[in-house]
């Protein structure tokens, strides 16, 4: 009916006066004057206003007013019972929020589409350990493929310092190449974008900066495009700004200045172990992921490289045994939002759950509503209301209801949307902001109709099968079926909120048991910085090196030391939790061969002080002194892990270590420190003295320094700390300030966010249970009050009272928890790889969410049933 | 409900309306004042016809698409919207017109020969 074009009320008016005019000359033809012929006309015509109504009333939709009654029925019924309907309210716009709150990230990780120019045709191909990825490689790549209509790299983000007018700071420098922001599609807001001549050699060193970088240190200055800054101790020419709103796409969020990649090697030395590039590939017209993948395959077999498949997007190359790395391809926005993915999905059947326990609570509530509105609704029926109507009508309550929560619930998420986006995607870089955008709206909207529906319907059995006759002759409402579906509802509250908590507490152990690990070291008044020096290039690589970062790092030590405040210092090139480090290929240790496997070693460079500052024991043997130094005996320090895999039967103070190409002798062991994360068990190490430090191992040009404050708090000293090393050279890098203990927590952080975003979860459907459990106690009362006087009058005790009340909700409590641990035995599979310490079917985990549950559904049926004991006989039985 | 009581009482009467509206239409397409003087002459000026009751069922009987409408010029040359049937309506038409016999006969039985 909908789609006519309408007609105007002009129109309609036009029409009868035609009808009049015709009329009147029909009259007049009849031989009426012109006077009486118009009159008559019009007498005959009646009353326009009204037709002119009634062809008002006729456009409208029947459907539609009918609506407009329920809801405004619905309305004053709802304002009639604030206390119902604002815990009703207030639920759904609990369960709602989290669901709006979850799928704002989940709109903004994988859904809505990256803000680069035609986003669906860009891939990423990811190699590891990049550093090794051989140029034969990704020259191959660009000549050959066909699947691919561009590429551009990015590597980054590397700490650098940047000096402005004489003040250094840290800046964090990403290189790209130099097409890198036309393949994205990106245009600079200022100046101009890098050009292919800025990447040839010998080209004037240029650099684009960001907005923000542009903001927070050069105020907004458009005259320092074409001015050039000192970055890392060398003159590079600003050429553009970046547009305000632009994010790189794999290097996280802060980075500041870009370089031409392609202008390698050596234009900005890199205070980072290894350089990993990311390629970022244009997908030809019509070319899927998949198929380009299949075609970097081939290429890279006849080049003569063997490529194993080690998943569907990811293939392990080696050309030789020292030339080995890892690819990864797929789409981009799906390898960015990586891991998140998982917690995504998780979070999201998460919040199901959540919404699921407000649903049947609200059902409840509904139900319970109903029982004092039998007889309303049997005076409608008596009156000749349709069921489908009452249906109608019921529905419209709900779903009303849960839109009005929907608007708390959007309330909620707009005000939890940084949470959630800390929660689930701090590390994807291109979500900076989450938007609630029409599809969030939407989505909200949709969940409320559907939710309210959902309800609505679990409400109606009983309400619209009333038997007349019981109602008007007085007494207990004659409505069946409708305590079975409540106590249904309230059983499957408990088995989703049982799941809940057993997974909540599953991760809060997890996150426990990693925070209590003993870590082999003492995190508190650490204050750790990396420092790398300002090098000349030709000292870079050279067989002078050594000497010279050996010097320059005591140097740098010897003046934290004398910072007032530092009770020890010490350096060491791979700190606890810091990952990457130079390794030490197929050692031997007394002659002896290792365990047969082809092994490497990774071996870290520490200045004395350092195992002292960090209080790590050293178990045998001694620690470092400044004996150790060039020419003398070269010696190195193992940990635990390293004993137990090479020489597990005897001592191994004084044992000769042989690589490939040195000599040491081992003159001590500490107890082990976890190298990546607290999860994994530590790796074999070889420490050696900074001073003995041979050329080869130079791979990296940064140290990490470890300071022993006095003070408890450590970042107290930082501004000293950059005061003094600045003061050497205000080139020097200073980065990555902060305390070993923000250290540590970064290294449990997705533990610890998972932890407290299903205890939120859990303690929401917690708190609906208990209000569902207290919900159906007080129902049971009411229905039975009469039955409960007779048996008081009868001579039943109190306790006997509150047993009858509180088994019927204490009942679907029990076997909702015997369901619950069904859903519960499933469900913790999904979270079986993120549980540490503990076992995902966890006997005593189980027991306590269980005892948790009944706890709370005793607590919430003692109010009700001690009402009960305190009925009196007389009244109830009067009230007949 | 008292509403509905009227909505099925006027739906009785805009029912008849309708039918002899879209009977008149039968032959060839005309304009509300001449429906109105042909239901009337045909009748032998036994029904009168409300003409403020006539516009707004010929508006209903256009949105349900059984007629069709479109501004034309009368015979004395005056400007008038013209109505003409549509497949749909022809088939509701004969429908109707079926029901209305039916309905004629049963309570014709009922009231019996003599009476009237």
């Amino acid at each position: 009916m909908w789609p006519f074009p309408r007609r105007t009320d002009d129109d309609f008016h036009a029409e009868i006066e035609a009808h009049l005019a015709i009329e009147t000359e029909r009259l007049i033809a009849e031989g009426l004057s012109t006077e009486d012929a118009a009159r008559a006309a019009a007498r005959r015509f009646g009353n326009r206003t009204s037709a002119q109504e009634r062809f008002y009333e006729s456009r409208r939709i029947l459907w539609l007013d009918e609506l407009r009654q329920d809801v405004r029925y619905a309305w004053r019924a709802l304002r009639r019972s604030p206390a119902f309907a604002s815990v009703a309210v207030l639920t759904l716009a609990l369960g709602i929020g989290a669901n709006t709150a979850i799928f704002s990230v989940v709109n903004a990780v994988l859904l809505r589409p990256l803000p680069y120019r035609d986003p669906g045709s860009l891939i990423l191909i990811e190699t590891s350990p990049l550093n090794r990825a051989p140029e034969w490689l990704t020259s191959a790549w660009r000549q050959q493929a066909k699947t691919l209509s561009d590429f551009a790299g990015s590597s980054g983000p590397n700490s650098q310092t940047l000096v402005v007018r004489g003040e250094p700071g840290p800046v964090r420098s990403a290189l790209i190449t130099w097409n890198f922001l036309s393949v994205l599609g990106v245009t600079p807001a200022a100046g101009r974008d890098f050009t292919a001549a800025d990447a040839t050699p010998g080209a004037v060193p240029v650099a684009i900066l960001s907005h923000d970088l542009w903001t927070s240190r050069f105020n907004r200055d458009e005259s320092i495009v074409g001015r050039a800054v000192t970055v890392g101790g060398q003159a590079i020419t600003v050429v553009g700004i970046t547009p305000a709103s632009f994010r790189f796409p794999v290097v996280p969020p802060v980075t500041a200045v870009s370089v031409p990649l392609d202008m390698q090697p050596g234009v900005m030395r890199v205070a980072a172990p290894t350089t990993e590039v990311n390629v970022i590939g244009r997908l030809a017209p019509g070319v899927t992921a998949a198929a380009a993948a299949r075609e970097l395959l081939t290429i890279f077999r006849q080049r003569g490289a063997t490529v194993t498949l080690l998943g569907e997007s990811e293939l392990e190359f080696s050309q030789s045994d020292v030339n080995r790395f890892a690819l990864e391809t797929g789409p981009l926005q799906d390898r960015l939002a990586g891991t998140v993915r998982q917690r995504l999905w998780l979070a999201t059947g998460a919040v199901a759950f959540v919404l699921l326990v407000a649903c049947a609570n609200v059902a409840n509530l509904l139900l319970a509503r109903a029982s004092t509105r039998d007889r309303e609704l049997a005076v409608r029926t008596a009156l000749g209301a349709r069921r489908g109507r009452l249906v109608r009508l019921l529905l419209t309550e709900s779903v009303l209801l849960a839109l009005i929560g929907s608007a708390g619930g959007l309330a909620i998420a707009f005000s939890t949307s940084g949470l959630a986006r800390m929660l689930l995607a701090e590390r994807v870089p291109h979500v900076a902001t989450i938007a609630l955008d029409w599809w969030v709206l939407a989505f909200t909207i949709g969940v409320a109709v559907v939710t309210g529906v959902l309800c609505g319907l679990a409400s109606i059995p009983g309400a619209t099968r009333i038997r007349l006759t019981g109602m008007f002759t007085g007494g207990t409402p004659a409505v069946t079926g409708r305590s079975t579906t409540r106590r249904v509802l309230l059983s499957t509250e408990v088995a989703v909120t049982f799941a809940l908590v057993v997974g909540a507490a599953l991760l809060v152990q997890t996150f426990w048991n990693l925070s209590m690990k003993d870590r082999g070291f003492e995190a508190d008044r650490l204050l750790t910085v990396r420092v790398a020096p300002v090098a000349p290039r030709e000292i870079q690589r050279g067989a002078q090196s050594s000497l010279y970062y050996a010097g320059f790092f005591g140097d740098v030590r010897d003046r934290l030391q004398r910072i007032p405040g530092v009770a020890s210092a010490g350096a060491v090139s791979l700190a606890p939790l810091g990952g990457t480090a130079s390794r030490l290929a197929n050692i031997a240790v007394d002659g002896e061969d290792g365990p047969a496997e082809e092994s490497s070693t990774p071996i870290g460079f520490v200045t004395p002080g350092y195992l002292r500052t960090m209080r790590i024991p050293v178990i045998a043997g001694r620690d470092f002194d400044d004996g150790d130094r060039l020419g003398a005996e070269r010696v190195v320090i193992v940990n635990e892990a390293f004993q137990r895999r090479f020489a597990p039967d005897r001592t191994i103070v004084g044992a000769r270590i042989l690589s490939i190409t040195d000599v040491f002798t081992v003159v001590g062991v500490t107890q082990d420190v976890p190298d990546r994360s607290l999860r994994e068990a530590p790796e074999p190490l070889v420490m050696a003295p900074l001073a003995q430090m041979a050329a080869g191992h130079i791979t990296w040009a940064a140290l990490t320094f470890v300071l022993r404050t006095v003070e408890s708090d450590p970042l107290r000293l930082a501004p000293a700390v950059r005061r003094e090393i600045w003061a050497i050279d205000p080139n020097i890098v200073v980065a990555e300030m902060a305390t070993m203990e923000e250290r540590v927590a970064l290294t449990v952080r997705s533990e610890r966010d998972s932890a407290l975003l299903f205890g939120m979860f859990a303690v929401a459907a917690l708190v609906m249970a208990a209000i569902g459990v207290y919900g159906v106690a007080s129902y049971t009362l009411a229905q039975r009050t009469q039955e409960i006087g007779i048996r008081v009058a009868l001579g039943a005790g109190g306790a006997e009272v509150s047993r009858l009340v509180m088994m019927q909700s204490l009942w679907p409590t029990a076997i909702g928890i015997a369901i619950g641990i069904a859903v519960a035995v499933v469900a913790t599979r999904l979270v079986g790889a993120m549980v540490y310490g503990v076992t995902p079917l966890d006997p005593a985990t189980f027991a306590g969410s269980a005892f948790l549950l009944v706890s709370v559904a005793v607590a919430a049926t003692w109010l009700p049933a001690r009402r009960a004991t305190r009925t009196d006989p007389l009244l109830t039985l009067r009230s007949q | 409900m008292s509403t509905r009581k009227e909505q099925e009482r006027v739906a009785l009467l805009q029912g008849t309306l309708d039918l002899l509206i879209l009977r008149t239409l039968v032959f060839g397409a005309q304009h509300g004042q001449g429906i109105a003087r042909a239901i009337e002459q045909q009748s032998e000026d036994t029904l009168l016809v409300d003409h403020g009751s006539l516009y707004p069922a010929l508006q209903r009987l256009e949105e349900r698409g059984w007629i069709d409408a479109e501004w034309g010029v009368s015979e004395n040359n005056r400007k008038a919207r013209f109505y003409e049937l549509t497949k749909k309506g022809r088939k509701q038409l004969v429908a109707e017109t079926d029901n209305w016999r039916r309905m004629a006969a049963a309570i014709g039985r009922i009231l019996g020969p003599d009476e009237a």
